[in-house]
């Protein structure tokens, strides 16, 4: 089995688009950019934060991402391809890899609705008696419902629009929703690059647990605490096996080993909670990130399920990031 | 030297019947769809038993409850009763069911009401977690080492079967649980495939609806249900003595890269996991006795899925058989590979293939030795399986007769 190096990471935080914006951030130790989500104004989660990325029509437009394909994105489906994008061009895996060689291990969160898109969907589908009626969907609510908004909700939809843009044909796995798939993601990307199976692997998550609907569900399953901040982000990484970019001279961010296990133990515990809020299924792909730009020395998460991920980063023998 | 990994535990729920046994029967439908384009779906009609403890799911997310029965079924077959800390539970599966009735409610449809509604105490949950089921399965029969939730579409459960054969054969694991569970058949899931123009409409063919690689053919229909297997090396499981349904040789998947919408014309992503899967399995193409097909009964799909089968296959696509267990069970989309699994390891036990029973009269585009008619004598050693999802994923597996 080969040792694997990590040669590209993209992330999309409530900070903005890119890896340098979280790294000027965290350095520069500014706080998390939240607000209360209006669409709960007056109810119980009146006061419950959420921190997102914003201005992301003007980032795709900048990162060349094309309108059509983002028809289908879900809001998290736009993260995750801005984030992988960045990655893979780092990495250079459109060039430097046989789309058959290059593996997608991605992971998505809870299944998110938004009010905006649906609105006319809800109201079609109310009956006489002011309730949810199938009749009434039928006749009405199917009509007012944009079909592309099937596609948006597939879970799997967003890791296969990152596969379509970035031209990625090889072995793939998609999990959801907490922190131990997202950390499943890596470690079985870092197998199927350690054992040959592929040549290159993306691997990471994208989430977006601040809609209306996921604080709904975060909250009547204690998931979520009044002090926590609810975020939306992505996080990709480029995994390529190190002797390999030893031979071609180029650098990396370090080798990195994860240990996956069903802990049962203490639940929730994310090192950079604090600085980035809940970020769930992301969090493990954000901690391996945060290590390669040496934003943190912590190095375990432990999701809300039990699972407990643990990440080794070694230094690169050359010392150099890219 | 790899370790030869072996079947021997089979449970499952599906349209036909509460377990393995019963896998051959009808459709009907649940819910009122008189104002629905769709009105067929294939649906579990035996009541799950037994989870008494869990029966706010029949109404929440009856697919849960598909997937512990059959998980039961499977591990009681086994002769196992726990997972344990070598083992991996991983199964697949596609969305999750939001109720719309907790949504639209008293004339209000903004999620203010709803927050306001569900976040009180006692209050049952908007949604259900997709990995809901590996949880309450842990909390029954022991905490596995790792649970894994795979939300690969319709390629879900062939790609849990897949990824846990590869962990046992590696020997990351000693044991593993693995398959899928599924149900669409609520109003948002019928509704979203209608929309996608995916499902077979009307009623003019009944139970024969869902008509793969026919000419007639006009979509699928959906289907719900569970299957789940236990996989473990042939040394253990002789060491056992435990009953050994088949053996998995190779897996293999792969992304078509082309549209979220339809499978690449080409066909190139379900060759390419065709051909990865046997190459795993160290055998070449010619060695295939039959293949269990994705076969959906839409129009694309069955088309590009016979063009990728003839070439891989080459000269012997004529003769080689091909099953379409969703022409009998319908669409259980996250659970699809896994009952089809299921089908095609009762091939192998009972020596026949099931026939495709509203394949009337062969689809352009779609020629292969279908199994129509009756049953088929079948003494092959190995069949191909294919399940494609949604967005492109494709994944095969190799399965082989244990003699």
């Amino acid at each position: 089995m080969s040792e694997v190096a990590i040669t590209g990471i993209g992330l999309v935080t409530p900070f903005g688009c890119g890896k340098s914006r979280l790294a000027q951030a965290l350095a520069g130790g500014l706080p998390l950019p939240s607000a209360c989500l209006d669409e709960l104004n007056g109810t119980c989660l009146a006061t419950q934060k959420i921190a997102i990325p914003t201005d992301l029509q003007a980032e795709q437009q900048k990162a060349g991402l094309p309108p059509r394909l983002m028809m289908y994105a879900s809001a998290a489906g736009v993260l995750g391809c801005l984030a992988a994008k960045e990655a893979a061009e780092e990495a250079a895996i459109g060039v430097r890899f046989a789309p058959e060689r290059v593996g997608l291990y991605g992971a998505t969160g809870l299944t998110t609705a938004s009010f905006h898109d649906t609105a006319g969907f809800l109201e079609g589908s109310k009956g006489p008696d002011g309730r949810f009626s199938t009749r009434r969907l039928g006749e009405a609510g199917l009509r007012a419902l944009n079909p592309l908004e099937s596609f948006k909700i597939l879970p799997n939809m967003g890791p296969c629009l990152l596969s379509i843009l970035l031209g990625i044909k090889g072995p793939n796995l998609i999990f959801s929703p907490w922190e131990e798939h997202g950390a499943a993601a890596i470690v079985e990307a870092i197998s199927a690059v350690s054992s040959g199976e592929v040549d290159c692997a993306l691997a990471g998550a994208a989430d977006w647990p601040s809609s209306a609907s996921s604080l709904i569900f975060l909250k009547q399953a204690g998931l979520i605490q009044e002090t926590d901040v609810v975020s939306a982000s992505a996080a990709y990484l480029v995994l390529e096996r190190a002797e390999e970019r030893r031979g071609g001279s180029r650098s990396a961010y370090g080798i990195l080993t994860a240990d996956l296990v069903n802990s049962r133990g203490d639940v929730g515990d994310d090192p950079l909670r604090e600085a980035l809020g809940r970020t769930f299924v992301v969090a493990p792909a954000l901690l391996v990130a945060a290590l390669c730009l040496r934003l943190t020395q912590s190095n375990a998460v432990v999701g809300v399920r039990g699972g407990r991920v643990s990440f080794r980063l070694r230094a690169w023998p050359e010392e150099r990031h890219p | 030297m790899k370790r030869r990994v072996v079947i021997t535990g089979l449970g499952c729920v599906s349209p036909l019947g509460p377990d393995v046994a019963s896998l051959w029967r009808c459709l009907v439908s649940r819910f009122d769809t008189s104002t629905f384009e769709v009105k067929l779906a294939a649906e579990v009609k035996e009541p799950v038993v037994g989870f008494s403890e869990h029966a706010s799911f029949f109404t929440e997310d009856v697919k849960v409850l598909f997937a512990l029965e059959a998980c039961r079924q499977a591990l009681v077959d086994s002769g196992l009763c726990r997972l344990g800390s070598s083992a991996l539970l991983h199964l697949g599966t596609s969305l999750e069911t939001l109720d719309l009735g907790k949504v639209v409610y008293e004339g209000r449809t903004d999620f203010a009401s709803v927050a306001d509604r569900l976040c009180r105490p006692g209050a049952r949950p908007l949604q259900v977690p997709l990995d809901t089921a590996a949880e309450l399965i842990q909390e029954r029969w022991g905490t596995a080492n790792v649970a894994l939730t795979n939300v690969s579409a319709c390629a879900a459960s062939t790609q849990a079967i897949g990824h846990a054969f590869r962990r046992v054969r590696d020997g990351s694991c000693e044991l593993a649980v693995c398959g899928g569970f599924d149900s669409m058949i609520n109003p948002l899931g019928v509704g979203g495939f209608q929309l996608l123009g995916a499902l077979a409409t009307g009623l003019a063919q009944g139970p024969l609806s869902c008509r793969p690689f026919d000419s007639s053919r006009s979509g699928t229909v959906l289907g719900e249900g569970a299957a789940i297997l236990v996989l473990e090396t042939l040394e253990s499981a002789r060491k056992r003595r435990a009953r050994v349904y088949g053996e998995i040789l190779g897996h293999a998947s792969s992304l078509d890269a082309y549209k979220v919408s339809a499978p690449d014309p080409s066909g190139a992503g379900a060759r390419l996991a065709m051909l990865a899967a046997l190459d795993d399995a160290g055998l070449p193409a010619a060695k295939v006795d039959a293949v269990s097909a994705h076969g959906t009964g839409t129009y694309l799909n069955d088309e590009v899925e016979a063009a990728a089968l003839r070439q891989v296959l080459g000269p012997r696509w004529q003769t080689t058989p091909v099953i379409a267990t969703k022409a009998l069970v319908g669409h259980l989309i996250g659970a699809a590979g896994a009952i089809e699994v299921a089908a095609a390891l009762q091939a192998f036990a009972q020596s026949a293939l099931h026939p495709n029973p509203s394949l009337s009269r062969v689809a352009s585009g779609c020629e292969l030795d279908h199994v129509t008619g009756a049953p088929r004598p079948f003494d092959g050693d190995v069949i191909l399986k294919n399940s494609f999802g949604f967005g492109g994923q494709n994944a095969s597996l190799v399965l082989k007769r244990t003699r």
